[in-house]
């Protein structure tokens, strides 16, 4: 792990992310975070409910709009108009651009439910990315063959496991072959038993070489598939390394907290 | 026997009654264009109330709350007459001279060749506006309810996957707002169906008017009295008419539910 981190120093950065702030309200839920993701690198998001992940991760993808700072992906910065809290997206040619090589997956899954596997796959692809159709089902089934559900092609969302529904939708993350994907705790709305097949899943994304970033309540699993790991605490970041370095050799009173009632769940 | 059974064909296939017969497709004709209007009236007036300005937001709800509770009799006779006198009033200020209004002796058209003269398919087509304007004051409210229970998170996904606006309002949102729609959507179209008995109102020669008048005690003075007051029979048709309009329209609903729940309402027969 150490030697992958190493070796992510000299590579560009897919997503930089730069002195980020959001409030809602009175309530400052971002309070200047900046992070980069590397090319083929893993990034978790840890930390308690209300710590601000999901909205630092929402905000790479604009789909909350930041009062302050900056989000590059590939070096391109997101243009915003606006001051707080009217702040807005400038350009929304760019942003569908930007949108359209982002993969995001839902913790609620979010698959459209009027359409078949197959073609919630094939849906962005088409329509946004406007690839010829033959090419993109092609695709689309090598990709449902992939997460382990390709007879499920022609089902509709509602008829599969919660499971199986996480993994159609990774499935559509990935057919639009995205610089980057973005998980909003993948698993959180599953039973155990469903949780493991999607987490073997983003393992072998993780493998290899997708970059990724990753917000998650499974500490276990942070640990085995992450290159590095950042803690977030009220809306800033308490701590950030290699898994042995956050696992392992904690410095933080916070997170050696955080890490011991993560046992006990 | 049999010399009944002339009788009765001759008496119903007689000139008033074919033209009865033909008066069937202007409440039909009147229904359809109706309940097509109200729908389209309905999208209009939901997007005209979800819209990001406050000034089509407001006339998107004044719509849906005004003429709701407007009776649509009243609509009906207002809003055609009100069409009609100001085309004529636009007219005469382009076509009359001062020596054809001096000739003009009736208060109305200022003069003569202003007069918009109406028949059986300009009202109708009136009617059909009518109708869709009063409903489609609630296929708004009901429009707009179906698209606030689309799921949020699944507009979401459609922006998070680059999607425009427009995109995802027709991709998705419309596309699934259906469902909820439709059981209300049912409600508005019987009501539609209802209204048509009202044809009469504008001078159209349509089923009640007909009834009416072949009800009536039939006298002829070669003959003497054909009938007396047979209106309860004709009205019972009418009734039998609407019946089956009923059953026919749950019917379609049932298969239009079935095509636009796909999917979405498919759970139980996964």
């Amino acid at each position: 792990m150490a030697q992958a981190a190493a070796a992510n120093a000299e590579k560009l950065p897919v997503v930089a992310i730069r002195d980020l702030h959001k409030s809602f309200g009175a309530l400052e839920v971002l309070k200047g975070i900046s992070f980069v993701a590397c090319e083929g690198e893993v990034v978790s998001l840890i930390g308690s409910s209300g710590s601000g992940k999901s909205t630092l991760l929402r905000c790479i993808n604009m789909l909350e709009v930041p009062d302050s700072g900056s989000v590059s992906i590939d070096g391109e910065e997101i243009k915003l108009s606006g001051d707080a809290p009217h702040r807005q997206i400038a350009d929304e040619r760019q942003i569908r651009r930007i949108r359209s090589e982002l993969g995001m997956v839902f913790q609620s899954f979010n698959l459209w439910a009027h359409l078949t596997i197959l073609q919630n796959v094939m849906e962005a692809p088409l329509i946004v990315q406007k690839r010829d159709r033959s090419e993109v089902e092609a695709e689309a089934r090598a990709m449902l063959d992939k997460v382990g559900i390709g007879e499920k092609a022609d089902a509709y969302p509602a008829q599969l496991s919660g499971g199986q529904q996480q993994r159609a939708a990774i499935a559509r993350a990935l057919c639009i072959n995205p610089r980057v994907m973005l998980f909003d705790e993948p698993t959180s709305a599953l039973d155990p038993e469903l949780e493991v097949e999607v987490l073997r899943v983003i393992k072998v994304l993780a493998d290899e070489g997708r970059t990724m970033v990753l917000v998650t309540h499974d500490m276990e699993f942070a640990r085995s598939v992450s290159d590095r790991v950042i803690f977030l605490h009220q809306g800033a970041i308490e701590e950030e390394g290699t898994p042995d370095q956050v696992f392992d050799a904690t410095q933080s009173a916070r997170l050696k907290q955080f890490l011991n009632a993560a046992k006990h769940d | 026997m049999s010399d009944n059974l002339a009788f009765w064909l001759s008496y119903l296939t007689n000139g008033k009654h074919l033209t009865w017969y033909a008066s069937f497709q202007f409440t039909i004709f009147a229904a359809l264009a109706g309940g097509m209007l109200a729908v389209i009236f309905g999208l209009a007036g939901a997007t005209l109330k979800n819209s990001r300005f406050f000034a089509l937001r407001l006339i998107g709800s004044t719509y849906s709350s005004i003429v709701r509770g407007v009776p649509d009799v009243l609509f009906f006779l207002f809003f055609p007459l009100a069409f009609e006198q100001a085309v004529e009033w636009f007219m005469a200020s382009q076509v009359c001279t001062p020596e054809t209004l001096a000739a003009q002796s009736a208060t109305w058209p200022p003069c003569k060749e202003a007069n918009w003269f109406l028949g059986t398919p300009e009202y109708l087509i009136l009617a059909s506006v009518s109708l869709g304007l009063v409903y489609g004051a609630f296929a708004t409210n009901v429009i707009h309810g179906a698209m606030r229970s689309v799921p949020q998170g699944q507009l979401e996904a459609a922006r998070a996957y680059g999607m425009s606006a427009t995109q995802v309002l027709w991709r998705v949102h419309i596309r699934q707002m259906w469902v909820y729609a439709l059981p209300g959507l049912s409600n508005v179209w019987m009501l539609i169906v209802k209204a048509t008995s009202l044809l009469s109102l504008l001078q159209i020669a349509d089923i009640v008017l007909w009834a009416d008048r072949l009800g009536a005690p039939n006298y002829l003075s070669a003959v003497g009295l054909v009938h007396d007051d047979w209106r309860w029979r004709y009205y019972l048709v009418l009734f039998v008419f609407y019946i089956l309009v009923t059953f026919a329209s749950e019917k379609a609903f049932g298969a239009l539910m079935n095509r636009a729940g796909r999917g979405i309402l498919s759970e139980a027969r996964s």
